[in-house]
């Protein structure tokens, strides 16, 4: 939006604004009033009619009532005579009379009111049976007693029922309304006066009801049928109103009085168009009297208002738009002044305040708007002083760094120098010196090398022919403080002389030549000692910057890099040609057993490398103790025939020495040697001799010479290189040597492991469970391929043990096979096979050892094709010192000889097989050995079970029936009869002991005796004995002690068992203690529980103790027939404490008493075996 | 009424002193003399307990333990195996057939009936 289309908006805002506010507001003030008016002038309309309705209606009753008050007096009848109202026969004739008198009278009446009343048209008389009596009428004749009969007519009906009765409009002459009044006559015997009643002057009044302009009136019946037509008109037809809303309304709405009328706007007035109808009733005929007129009227004095308020408010816009116009004006000036002066401030004129006196919130902004004015311009003011500022630094910094990049760009230069060119310092120190002049501001630059003694000049720039040759002449020279370059290098700082004319150590000579007048000298330090130093020179006095300094010796620094890097290069090169000579002799040394070439490749290299021109490599032969030479490079044929005829020992000549000493010996110059012994080397033209030793720990191998035609000595690094090449050497010559021994042990080897894979094979095989059969023949098979002969039989003695039979074959066909298969020879007729068999010595038979007539076969044996041999050979089968079968072998095939030392390798193969079958005879025997056990054991078992049960039984039933007589099942049990029970029992017990102890004796025995192992706690263990024996030991007036300890860890054993020795430990001691104390103890020692049962007995001699513990014994025999027992408890014990692994013994001196000790393990997890 | 005791054992004697012991403790005894009738009395008689001896003829106290536990109307039937057969491992087998305590041969009267007893109330 542009300035000035913005500007106008305000003043169009303002106006319309305002326009709308005022106008609205006048527009709505007007309308309202008029809408109001409207509603009253409504309103009054509505109720004038209603009164003029009312009033109408008031009148039409009136003129109604008065026809019937007119009818009504008239009206007086027989039947008012009480008499009358006794009808009966009787009373007829009476009443006829008075009726016929009572009909003239009444006849008259009727035209005196027909007179009077204009309206009434018709007077008639209904007796009480409505027939007529009387009649008179204005149009027609008179007519008395016509009898017509009314009665059934609406009239008379209506009017019988005591009301006075108007009956429903009706035409006459199709267009006057008229009506029928009916009067009741009498109280209660009721006749009828009817009257004809015209109602044209109903008519009339209303036509004279005025209404204003466009209103009318007009009345409807009660059965809604027009009686008056609106325009005053005669009716034409009926007309039915009903339909009419208000007619409606009217009948449905309550009666009530008043002026308050209901405004009723209908839309279909008689003549069209709206109505405002208003009415009132007529309430006892059911008549309604409706006034109307048109809803137009209503507007009528409206129209005064309506132009009222449209003057105004046209007046009121007018107004609107002109306050608007000035308020915009108003308003939008001082913002366009404020617009204006931003717009100035904005293009940047900033002197110029904006001037506003409005005193308002405007004039504040325009103020506000000159401070930012006033403040812009102080800041930008502030700002062209610090980019001044800015841009001075900036400049500065730009000087320093187009310096410093020049000093980086001559940096970089040099280094690139350098990297050029690795192997001469000198390009470097051309271009230090190039660039330490440009970037110092210099006239001349000195480059110098220090070698540790003199100074030498190797670059210099700018310098006059005259100023180089004063140079050339002092330098080389020694440092010196004099000259800035020797003074750099003593001092090894930095030199910086400002006039060179004012220092008074300066060679002044010199700088004269050039004018020199400002010095910077930096030495080069290469780990703190000086190499050289740089020089630049000015023609004026003056300082050099720090700058310069620094530039300087960051120069000297990279000339120090470069000369460092030269000096590494060469070492590098060096160094690299010595191991590719090593690496080469050494390769040449692993991958050529050809020692010859290898030592010549050596002694070429050595030569080379050590700068020589000539040498040899010997070998000491320690047979002959001389030195051989076995290489030569660089030596005449004549020499190296010389050097062979010399016979070089230990210790003559440098090789000699060498030798014998074992160092490196060197000659520097022969010449001053003199009485060398080989004097033709000399003569040859060799002046520097070194001879390195070839050593093994133990051994001189011989000797590595080189020589040079030039004096001197050989450098350390030389002689280093010759001893690596001496060890190579070494290396080469005792793998060829190695190599040599090998190849011919190897070639024995190879035969041998030949024969040795194959056995070795044989024996894992034969440790397979494979049948004898297929043992066998793997065996043969092995045989065969180490052998090579053409058939191979094992033999074996036959089920029968009377002859030998084949039991494996390899090479044999089927043909050869099958006449053998199950052939038994008899050991009688087997020939060389039972020879073998017998005595166990191998045979050999062919060509020039023929079979002995004794060992032919005879038939049937000769028959068979296989056996019929000239050449064949037979080894026994020896295992375990004994023959087991023989192994027979020929080439009856191929007719080739058996080689001798074959027997020797079928010998081998006859022992494994022998062993194989010996195996198998022992594997069967063991098979039937443990079936046999296995049976007997079950046998065993199965014993015991039954003699367990067997003898249990019958002791079972004496027990059982001697417990229940003492139990009291048959009645009480005298006192005698139940001692000796009791004895019975006793003896049953004790039978029944004995039984277990044999039963369990025989078990452990067999081995058939398991422990059950479980859980157990000793102490509970010794308390259950205890307290088992306490009675017994109480009896024999023992004491009993029991000592267990609180603590004692679970044990895990077979309990019962344990109990078990455990009583009969404890019982042992009641019973053969008499006096004093048995006491039970257990520990735990060692891993094991130690249980001790002591007793005060007579004791157990040393001879018993052993005894005691044997089946059936007992110390004393004699003893046993006064203790009992059976003898067997001990053994029993001790067996069954060794099956938990543990021991039973005893320790006694006689008279004092005895202590049986036993240990189990603390957890028995398998019972040990069974002893 | 008296609980009802079935013991299966081919003794005559042992048999005679079972009987004299229950019936004076106030038990009834039914009895049989081998292992197959064993079972079908325990089938037919739904004893309250069964004594059970092993070396029977023909099914074995093992087997016929195993049967009457196997069959679910009698398995709530407790088991005392009597026997003489005492080798170690002989409770191990009669507790594997499934028998609920095991007495061996010759019994304490009384301790067999504190055995019964304990079973039976």
């Amino acid at each position: 939006m542009t300035g000035p289309a913005r500007r106008g908006r305000l003043f169009r805002k303002y106006v319309v604004v305002l326009f709308v506010l005022v106008g609205g507001v006048l527009m709505a003030a007007s309308l309202v009033e008029l809408y109001f008016s409207y509603r009253e002038t409504q309103r009054a309309i509505v109720r004038e009619e209603r009164a003029k309705a009312v009033a109408a209606a008031g009148r039409i009753e009136q003129f109604l009532k008065e026809i019937e008050q007119q009818v009504r007096e008239t009206t007086r009848t027989a039947s008012d005579d009480p008499d009358a109202s006794q009808v009966g026969p009787a009373k007829l004739g009476f009443r006829e009379g008075l009726g016929a008198a009572l009909a003239d009278q009444r006849a008259l009446d009727f035209v005196r009111v027909l007179r009077n009343v204009p309206a009434i048209s018709e007077l008639s008389y209904l007796d009480l049976s409505g027939k007529e009596q009387v009649r008179v009428s204005r149009l027609d004749l008179d007519v008395v007693g016509s009898q017509e009969d009314f009665s059934r007519a609406p009239k008379f009906l209506e009017a019988k029922t005591g009301k006075t009765h108007w009956s429903p409009v009706y035409l006459k002459n199709e267009s006057e309304p008229y009506s029928t009044l009916s009067i009741p006559v009498g109280k209660y015997a009721i006749e009828v006066t009817t009257a004809e009643v015209s109602l044209g002057p109903v008519q009339k009044m209303m036509s004279q009801i005025e209404v204003g302009p466009g209103g009318y009136a007009y009345v409807v019946d009660a059965r809604n049928h027009l009686i008056t037509r609106p325009d005053g008109q005669s009716l034409r037809a009926d007309q039915d109103l009903s339909s009419l809303a208000r007619v409606h309304s009217a009948r449905a709405e309550q009666p009530r009085g008043g002026d308050d009328a209901q405004v009723t706007v209908a839309a279909d007035g008689f003549r069209g168009g709206m109505v405002l109808s208003a009415h009132a009733s007529i309430g006892s005929l059911g008549w309604l009297v409706f006034v109307e007129r048109p809803a137009a009227d209503a507007y009528a004095p409206l129209r005064a208002p309506i132009v009222r308020s449209v003057v105004i408010f046209v007046l009121g816009l007018l107004l609107s738009v002109l306050a608007s116009l000035l308020l915009a004006r108003r308003m939008a000036a001082p913002i366009r002044v404020l617009q204006e002066g931003a717009a100035r401030i904005g293009a940047g004129t900033l002197d110029r305040p904006i001037e506003l006196r409005t005193g308002d919130e405007i004039e504040g902004l325009a103020s506000s708007f000159n401070q930012m004015a006033a403040s812009l311009k102080e800041s930008y003011e502030g700002l062209e002083q610090k980019v001044e500022a800015r841009t001075r630094e900036l400049a500065e910094a730009n000087r320093d760094l187009s310096e410093a990049l020049d000093q980086q760009t001559a940096t970089s230069e040099i280094l690139g120098v350098i990297s050029q060119s690795p192997t001469d310092a000198q390009p470097v120190f051309e271009a230090i010196v190039r660039s330490a002049v440009r970037l110092c501001g210099a006239t001349y630059g000195t480059a110098h090398r220090f070698d540790g003694e003199l100074v030498h000049l190797t670059a210099h720039h700018h310098c006059t022919p005259e100023v180089l040759a004063e140079l050339r002449g002092a330098f080389p020279m020694r440092p010196d403080r004099r000259m800035m370059s020797g003074r750099a290098i003593l001092t090894k700082a930095v030199v910086h002389v400002e006039d060179l004319r004012a220092d008074p150590e300066y060679a002044q000579q010199v700088g004269r030549a050039g004018g020199f007048r400002a010095v910077l000298a930096v030495p080069m330090l290469r780990e703190g000692r000086p190499i050289g130093a740089i020089v630049v020179i000015r023609a004026e006095p003056g300082p050099f910057s720090a700058n310069h300094i620094e530039l300087l010796e960051t120069f000297a620094d990279q000339a120090v890099i470069a000369v460092e890097n030269v000096r590494l290069f060469k070492e590098l090169t060096r160094s690299v040609a010595e191991l590719r000579a090593l690496g080469e002799v050494g390769q040449a040394v692993s991958s050529s057993l050809d020692i010859q070439s290898v030592l010549t490749s050596i002694v070429t290299h050595a030569v080379d490398l050590s700068q020589a021109d000539a040498g040899t490599i010997y070998e000491f032969d320690e047979g002959a103790q001389v030195f051989v030479p076995r290489a030569n490079y660089g030596i005449a044929p004549e020499m190296i025939e010389a050097l062979r005829r010399s016979h070089i020992r230990l210790g003559e000549t440098v090789v000699g020495q060498a030798g014998s000493k074992r160092v490196a010996v060197q000659i520097p110059d022969l010449e001053s040697a003199s009485g060398y012994p080989l004097p033709f080397v000399l003569k040859a033209g060799f002046r520097a001799l070194l001879a390195v030793p070839l050593l093994t720990e133990s051994h001189v191998v011989g000797a590595l010479v080189v020589r040079r035609k030039v004096a001197g000595t050989f450098p350390q690094p030389v002689v280093d290189l010759l001893q690596a090449f001496a060890t190579q050497s070494v290396i080469a010559i005792q793998n060829a040597r190695l190599f040599r021994e090998i190849d011919e042990k190897s070639r024995a080897l190879e035969e041998l492991s030949r024969n040795q894979e194959q056995l070795s094979r044989l024996s894992t095989a034969l440790q397979e469970p494979l049948s004898l059969t297929e043992q066998l023949r793997r065996v043969l098979d092995a045989a065969r391929q180490v052998v090579g002969l053409d058939h191979l039989y094992i033999w074996t003695p036959s089920a029968g043990g009377d002859g030998l039979m084949v039991s494996a074959g390899a090479g044999l066909t089927e043909s050869d096979y099958r006449p053998l298969l199950g052939v038994s020879i008899p050991f009688a007729e087997a020939g060389a096979l039972a020879a073998v068999y017998e005595d166990g010595e191998p045979r050999v038979f062919d060509e020039t050892h023929p079979v002995p007539e004794r060992y032919r076969l005879r038939p049937p044996y000769s028959e068979i094709a296989a056996l019929r041999l000239r050449a064949f050979l037979v080894s026994p089968m020896i295992a375990r010192g004994h023959t087991v079968g023989v192994l027979s072998a020929d080439n009856r095939l191929t007719r080739a000889p058996i080689a001798a030392h074959t027997v020797e390798l079928l010998h081998s193969f006859a022992a494994q097989a022998a062993v194989a079958v010996e195996n198998a005879r022992l594997f069967q025997e063991i098979q039937d050995k443990s079936q046999q056990l296995e049976l007997a054991s079950r046998h065993k078992s199965q014993f015991l079970a039954n003699m367990s049960h067997e003898l249990r039984t019958p002791m079972n039933a004496v027990l059982g029936y001697t417990d229940l007589i003492l139990d009291g099942i048959f009645g009480d049990v005298p006192e005698a009869i139940r001692d000796t029970l009791e004895r019975v029992k006793g003896n049953g017990h004790h039978l029944l002991g004995l039984i277990n102890d044999v039963l369990d004796l025989s078990r452990i025995e067999a081995g058939q005796l398991t422990l059950s192992l479980g859980d157990y706690a000793m102490g509970e263990v010794v308390h259950a004995v205890a307290s088992a024996v306490e009675s017994l030991a109480a009896g024999k007036k023992l004491a009993l002690k029991a000592i267990v300890p609180i603590d004692l860890p679970p044990g895990r054993g077979d309990e019962r068992r344990l109990t078990q020795v455990l009583m009969n430990l404890v019982g042992n001691a009641i019973k053969f203690t008499d006096v004093g104390q048995v006491s039970i103890e257990a520990r735990v020692a060692d891993g094991s529980f130690l249980v001790a049962v002591s007793d005060t007995g007579p004791g157990v001699s040393e001879a018993d103790r052993q005894r005691i513990f044997e089946e059936f014994q007992q110390v004393d025999s004699s003893s046993t027939r006064k203790k009992g027992g059976s003898g067997l408890g001990l053994a029993i014990s001790k067996r069954l404490v060794e099956l938990h692994g543990g021991r039973l013994w005893v320790e006694s001196t006689l008279g004092q008493g005895s202590i049986f000790y036993f240990t189990v393990p603390l957890r028995v997890e398998r019972p040990a075996e069974s002893a | 009424m008296s609980k009802r005791i079935l013991a299966i054992e081919d003794h005559e004697e042992n048999r005679r002193i079972l009987r004299l012991l229950l019936q004076s403790a106030g038990f009834e005894m039914i009895e049989a003399l081998t292992g197959e009738d064993g079972v079908a009395m325990a089938e037919k008689e739904r004893p309250d307990l069964i004594l059970m001896d092993i070396q029977l003829p023909g099914l074995d106290g093992y087997e016929a333990t195993r049967r009457i536990k196997a069959n679910p109307d009698l398995r709530h039937i407790p088991i005392i195996v009597v026997t003489s057969y005492a080798l170690s491992g002989d409770d191990v087998k009669a507790f594997e057939a499934g028998c609920d305590a095991y007495v061996t041969k010759p019994f304490v009267p009384r301790e067999l009936l504190a055995k019964i007893r304990g079973y039976l109330g």
